[in-house]
C-alpha cells in the first residue's frame, strides 16, 4: 500500500509537473508568438527605415555628384590602368576634350611628351604609398593652348569597388606663365647685370663705395690697383684723407648732393696713389639710399684718364703755340696791309687828283697806267684778306633794308670808270623793277656784282656785259652777270670756285689776277644764303648768277614812299674830318669841295674832339691812326658828351681787320670806310648817313615813278616863235607831225637797245620841245642824250618813261592847237 | 532555482536511494510547490535547502556532502544537456574562464529570472587559476562539485584549494593549480 501510495504520489507529483510544463510551455508558446509578431514589426520598420535610408543616401550622392560636377576645379578618376573613368564638367574647360571622349583615355595622351614618365613615375609611386607628395604639376596637350599646366592633388582610393586614383585639378598655366616670365626676368637681369659687369670691367672702372661719414666700405678690383692699395688696406678709411690730393676741390661737399638730383656731377682730380705719385681720374659721384630713401653714402665710379689727361696737356700746348702763330700770323698780316694800303692809298688818290688836273695825252695814258696798277694791286690785297677773313669766319653779315636797283647802277658806275674797253658795252637789264627793296648786307651784294663784273671784263673782248635782274616769283629775283667772253669749259666749271685756281695754268700767264674773286664770290653769297651758279659755253659767254630774295611789294612801296620824301638838302652838309695823313686830307677834302660840301679838317684825335666840340656836324670821318690821339679815343670823348654825340662817326682806316672793326664799333663808330675808296663810296656813306642823294640818278628816280607832268612854259613860246598865233600854230603842228616820226625811231632805238641811235634821235628831237616851251622835257631829254653818250644802259631800261613823259607834253601842244 | 536543478535532484535520490527516499524528502520538506517539479519551471531556493536538509537527515548523510555529490552529479547532466558549451574550451581553466563571460550570459537569454552566481576568473600563472565564488545562496561546495568534474571531463590533474572570503561563505576563493 505504502508503495501504491507513493507511486500515486510519484503520478500526482508527474502529473502535476507535466501540467505546470504545460503551462509554462504554452505561456512561452504565447511569448514566443508575441516576440514573434513585435520582431516582424520591428523589421518591417527596420526595412521603412532602410528605404529612407537609402533615398537620402542616394540624394547625398546626387548632391555630391553635382558638386562635383559643378566645382571650379577639375575632378576626375583613373584607374591603375592610368585610365579616366570619371571626369566632371569643368575638366572639359580645362582639356579642352568633351568629358566622352576623355573617359577610356590613357593619361599619356593627355600629358605633355616631355613630363610623361616622370608623371607615369610619380603615380605609380604615389600608388604605393611611396610618396609622400599628393600634388603634383604637369604640363598637358592641348588642342589651342600649347602652355597649359595644371596642378594635381591625388587621393589613392582604395575600396570594395577596386582601386583607383582621384584627380582634383585646377589650372595653374597664367601661374606657371607668370613664373616663367618671371625666371627669364631673372635670367635677363642675369645677363644684364653679366654685361655691365663685363663692361665695367672692360671699362676699367674703379667702384669704391663709401657710407655718409665717407669711410670706404667696399673696392674694385681695379680700383685698388689703380691706387696701389688693397682692399684691406682701404677698408673704413676717409676717401677724403687717403686719396685726394690737396689741390683738388673738396669732394666732402658731395655730401650735400639732393636726393632728388638726377643727375650728378663728374669731377676731374688727382689722386694720390700708395706709392706717393698722382693720377688723374674722372670721377662720378651718386649717392646710395636705402628703402626708406634716406642716404646711406656715397658710390663712386673712377676713371683713370692720366694718359689722356697728358695728351690733353700736350694737344693744349700745341694748341697755344699754333694760336699763338696764328695770332702773330694775323697780327703780320694786319701790318702788312696797313703798310701796303696806306702808300697805295695815296697812290690812287693822287692819280684821280691827278687825272682831274691839265694833262697831255701823254701824261694822261701813265697817269692811267699807274691807276690801273694800283686798282689791280688793291684788288690783289683786298682779295687775300677778304678771302682770309672769310676763312676766319670773320665776315659779319649785316643785314639792312636797302634799294637793290640803286645799288646796281653804282656798281655799274664803279665799273665804267674802270672799263676802258671800247668794244664791250655794259648793260644793266633792270628786269622792269624801277627799285627793288631787300633786307641784305649791301656791302656783300656789292662786293659780288664788281668782282663778277671784273671778271667778266677781264674774259670778255667783244660784246657787252650785261647785269640783269629777272623776276623769279615768290619774292625771288635772279642776279646775273652774263658776258660775251671765252667762256669756260665745261669740266673746268668745277674748279674756278676753288681758291687760288683758274680754269686754265694759262690765263694766270694771260690775264693776271691771283684766281681768288670767283672764290670769295661764292662763298660771300653762301653767306647771304645764296648761291653762285655758272654756265658757259666755250667761244660764247659765261653766265654768273644767284638768287636774292626780295620784300613782298607792298613793303617795297611803303620804303619807297618814306625814303624818297627826304629832301636833298647837300649844301647845307657840314663834315668833319679827322685825317693825319696829307695825301689822304687833300683826296677827300677835293671830292667835296666838287659837290660844294661844307666840311673842318682836324689833324689829329685831339683837334677833332675839340673841332666836335664847337657845333654840331652831320657826320665825322675819322681815321683810326693818328698822333697825339688816336681815333678810337677820340670817337669815345665826342660821345661820351658834347653837341655830337649822337653824330655818326665812320672809321676811315686803310686797314680791314675785322679786330679792329671791331674796336671802332666797341669805341662808339657806327661804319667803316676802307682806304682807299672810290668817290662813290663816300658818297654813298654820307647817302647814307646824312639822308641826302649826291648822285644825279638817285635824285632822277624820285621822279621817275611815274611819268613827268607836262606843262608849258609860255615865255619860251615868246621868245621862239613871237607872238603870232597864226606862226605859232603853223610850228606846233609842224612840231606833233615830226615828233610822231621821231618818236618811232626813238621807240625802235630803244627797243633794239642801241645807245648811239638813241642818243642820235634825242639829239635831234631836243631844240624842238624847248622852242614850243616844253622845258621840262628839254632837260630831260637833254640829260637822256648826256646819258646815251656816256653809254649808261641804265637808259635803256627807262624807253616807257621817257615816251609816256614826251607824249603827255605832245598832248598839251595838241590841246593848245585846237 | 531553476527546475532543472530540482528535477535532477530528484533523479540522483531516485538512483540512488529509490523513489521511496524522494517521496520520503518531499513529504517531510512538505514543500510549497508539492514537490511535483519540472525542469523548465522556476522554484523558490528555499524548498531546495529543505529537501536536502531532509535528505540529509534521511540519510545521515551531512549537508556539505550532499551538496558536493550534488554537484558533481549534476555536471554530468550539463555535459549531456548543454554539449555546446563544452566544445569551444580546450582546457579546463579555460571552461572556468568561460562560466561567467558566456555560459552565464547564454543561460539568462533562455532564462532571464535565473538568479547565477558570479565566478571571476584570474589567471594567476599557466598553472594557477583563482577563481572567486560569490553567491548569497552559499553553496560552494556545489560550485566545488562542478569544478572537480570539469577538471575530470578536461581529464587534468589539479588541486583545488578553497578560502572563504567571507565567513558567510557568501564568497569563496578556489585557488587551482595543475
Amino acid at each position: 500500500m505504502s508503495d501504491d501510495s507513493v507511486l500515486k504520489r510519484r503520478l500526482d507529483r508527474e502529473i502535476k509537473a507535466r501540467k505546470t510544463a504545460e503551462q509554462i510551455l504554452e505561456s512561452k508558446a504565447i511569448q514566443l508568438y508575441n516576440a514573434n509578431i513585435s520582431l516582424q514589426a520591428l523589421n518591417e520598420k527596420l526595412e521603412g527605415e532602410i528605404v529612407i535610408k537609402s533615398n537620402q543616401l542616394e540624394q547625398n550622392e546626387l548632391r555630391y555628384k553635382s558638386l562635383v560636377d559643378e566645382a571650379r576645379d577639375s575632378i576626375f578618376n583613373f584607374s591603375n590602368a592610368l585610365e579616366i573613368s570619371y571626369a566632371n564638367a569643368k575638366t572639359l574647360d580645362i582639356f579642352g576634350i568633351p568629358i566622352e571622349e576623355l573617359t577610356g583615355k590613357h593619361i599619356s595622351e593627355l600629358v605633355r611628351e616631355d613630363y610623361l614618365d616622370y608623371a607615369t613615375a610619380f603615380l605609380e609611386q604615389f600608388r604605393k604609398h611611396e610618396n609622400p607628395e599628393s600634388y603634383v604639376e604637369l604640363p598637358l596637350v592641348h588642342k589651342v593652348n600649347t602652355h597649359l599646366w595644371v596642378g594635381i592633388n591625388l587621393t589613392y582610393v582604395e575600396d570594395t569597388t577596386g582601386n583607383y586614383f582621384s584627380a582634383i585639378c585646377r589650372d595653374i598655366s597664367k601661374r606657371k606663365s607668370v613664373e616663367a616670365n618671371l625666371e627669364k626676368a631673372v635670367l635677363g637681369l642675369e645677363r644684364s647685370e653679366h654685361k655691365y659687369r663685363g663692361i665695367l670691367k672692360n671699362m676699367q672702372l674703379g667702384i669704391v663705395e663709401t657710407d655718409v661719414e665717407r669711410r670706404v666700405k667696399d673696392a674694385n678690383q681695379i680700383f685698388c690697383e689703380m691706387i696701389g692699395y688693397s682692399t684691406e688696406e682701404l677698408s673704413d678709411k676717409i676717401y677724403e684723407e687717403l686719396f685726394l690730393h690737396e689741390d683738388n676741390f673738396p669732394l666732402r661737399d658731395q655730401k650735400n648732393l639732393s636726393a632728388g638730383s638726377s643727375s650728378y656731377p663728374i669731377y676731374d682730380v688727382k689722386l694720390r696713389k700708395k706709392d706717393g705719385s698722382l693720377i688723374n681720374v674722372l670721377i662720378s659721384l651718386a649717392p646710395i639710399h636705402n628703402l626708406e630713401g634716406e642716404e646711406t653714402g656715397t658710390i663712386a665710379i673712377h676713371y683713370d684718364i692720366t694718359e689722356q689727361y697728358l695728351l690733353q696737356k700736350k694737344l693744349t700746348e700745341a694748341k697755344d703755340i699754333a694760336e699763338h702763330a696764328r695770332k702773330a700770323e694775323q697780327k703780320f698780316l694786319a701790318v702788312m696791309t696797313h703798310e701796303i694800303r696806306t702808300p697805295l692809298n695815296a697812290i690812287l688818290g693822287m692819280s684821280h687828283l691827278l687825272a682831274d688836273t691839265e694833262l697831255n695825252n701823254e701824261q694822261s695814258e701813265y697817269v692811267g697806267l699807274v691807276k690801273n696798277a694800283a686798282d689791280m694791286l688793291q684788288s690783289i690785297v683786298s682779295d687775300i684778306l677778304d678771302l682770309s677773313k672769310i676763312q676766319e669766319g670773320k665776315i659779319d653779315v649785316n643785314n639792312e633794308t636797302f634799294d637793290l636797283i640803286t645799288l646796281l647802277d653804282n656798281c655799274l658806275k664803279t665799273i665804267k670808270i674802270k672799263s676802258s674797253d671800247p668794244n664791250v658795252k655794259i648793260v644793266f637789264d633792270q628786269g622792269g623793277f624801277d627799285a627793288l627793296w631787300i633786307s641784305s648786307d649791301k656791302k656783300l651784294i656789292h662786293q659780288i656784282v664788281i668782282n663778277l663784273m671784273d671778271n667778266a671784263m677781264k674774259f670778255t673782248h667783244q660784246g657787252q656785259i650785261t647785269l640783269k635782274l629777272e623776276d623769279k616769283q615768290n619774292n625771288n629775283v635772279r642776279l646775273s652777270v652774263q658776258d660775251t667772253g671765252i667762256g669756260i669749259e665745261e669740266d673746268k666749271l668745277n674748279i674756278i670756285f676753288k681758291e687760288f685756281e683758274q680754269a686754265d695754268d694759262g690765263i694766270h700767264g694771260t690775264y693776271g689776277g691771283t684766281g681768288l674773286g670767283l672764290s670769295i664770290c661764292q662763298k660771300l653769297a653762301g653767306l647771304l644764303g645764296s648761291k653762285l651758279g655758272v654756265e658757259s659755253q666755250m667761244g660764247v659767254g659765261t653766265t654768273f648768277s644767284m638768287n636774292i630774295v626780295v620784300k613782298p611789294s607792298e613793303d617795297n612801296h611803303q620804303i619807297m614812299a618814306k625814303t624818297f620824301s627826304a629832301e636833298s638838302r647837300i649844301n647845307e652838309l657840314d663834315i668833319l674830318i679827322a685825317e693825319d695823313n696829307q695825301m689822304n686830307q687833300k683826296y677827300i677834302t677835293k671830292l667835296l669841295d666838287k659837290k660844294g660840301i661844307k666840311y673842318v679838317l682836324a689833324h689829329n684825335g685831339v683837334e677833332a674832339v675839340r673841332a666836335a666840340s664847337t657845333k654840331v656836324f652831320d657826320i665825322i670821318l675819322m681815321d683810326l691812326h693818328m698822333p697825339e690821339m688816336d681815333g678810337y679815343q677820340a670817337t669815345r670823348s665826342i660821345k661820351l658828351k658834347g653837341k655830337n654825340v649822337d653824330t655818326p662817326v665812320v672809321a676811315l682806316t686803310a686797314s680791314t681787320m675785322l679786330t679792329q672793326k671791331e674796336e671802332a664799333f666797341n669805341a662808339g663808330m657806327e661804319d667803316f670806310l676802307s682806304k682807299p675808296f672810290s668817290p662813290t663810296q663816300l658818297f654813298l656813306l654820307l647817302e647814307k648817313y646824312c639822308r641826302i642823294q649826291v648822285n644825279e640818278n638817285a635824285s632822277k628816280r624820285s621822279i621817275e615813278s611815274n611819268s613827268l607832268p607836262a606843262e608849258i612854259d609860255e615865255n619860251l613860246i615868246r621868245e621862239y616863235l613871237g607872238d603870232d598865233p597864226e606862226y605859232q600854230s603853223e610850228m606846233f603842228s609842224l612840231f606833233i607831225s615830226t615828233y610822231k616820226t621821231e618818236k618811232e625811231e626813238l621807240k625802235n632805238a630803244f627797243e633794239s637797245k642801241n645807245l648811239e641811235n638813241v642818243k642820235s634821235v634825242l639829239h635831234k628831237m631836243k631844240p624842238t620841245f624847248q622852242m614850243v616851251g616844253l622845258q621840262k622835257l628839254f632837260e630831260l631829254i637833254n640829260k637822256s642824250e648826256r646819258e646815251a653818250i656816256e653809254g649808261d644802259v641804265k637808259l635803256l631800261t627807262k624807253k616807257d618813261f621817257m615816251l609816256k613823259s614826251l607824249d603827255n607834253g605832245v598832248k598839251l601842244i595838241e590841246e593848245r592847237l585846237k | 532555482m531553476k527546475g532543472i536543478v530540482f528535477s535532477e535532484f530528484m533523479e540522483m535520490v531516485e538512483s540512488a536511494h529509490g523513489y521511496d527516499m524522494v517521496d520520503k524528502i518531499i513529504i517531510d520538506a512538505n514543500p510549497p510547490s508539492g514537490g511535483a517539479y519540472t525542469a523548465i519551471g522556476t522554484y523558490p531556493h528555499t524548498e531546495m535547502v529543505s529537501l536536502i536538509v531532509s535528505l540529509s537527515k534521511h540519510t545521515d548523510t551531512s549537508v556539505p556532502d550532499l551538496l558536493h555529490t550534488f554537484g558533481r552529479y549534476l555536471f554530468d547532466t550539463f555535459v549531456k544537456n548543454y554539449p555546446a558549451f563544452f566544445e569551444k574550451p580546450k582546457t579546463a581553466f579555460e571552461f572556468f574562464d568561460s562560466i561567467e563571460e558566456y555560459i552565464h550570459v547564454e543561460v539568462l537569454k533562455l532564462y532571464p529570472d535565473a538568479q547565477l552566481p558570479t565566478f571571476e576568473t584570474q589567471l594567476k600563472t599557466d598553472k594557477e587559476l583563482h577563481l572567486v565564488y560569490e553567491s548569497e545562496r552559499k553553496m560552494a561546495i556545489f560550485a566545488l562539485g562542478l569544478l572537480e568534474k570539469g577538471l575530470e571531463h578536461y581529464k587534468e590533474n589539479a588541486t583545488i584549494e578553497m578560502k572563504q572570503l567571507e565567513d558567510d561563505g557568501s564568497k569563496v576563493l578556489f585557488i587551482i593549480s595543475k
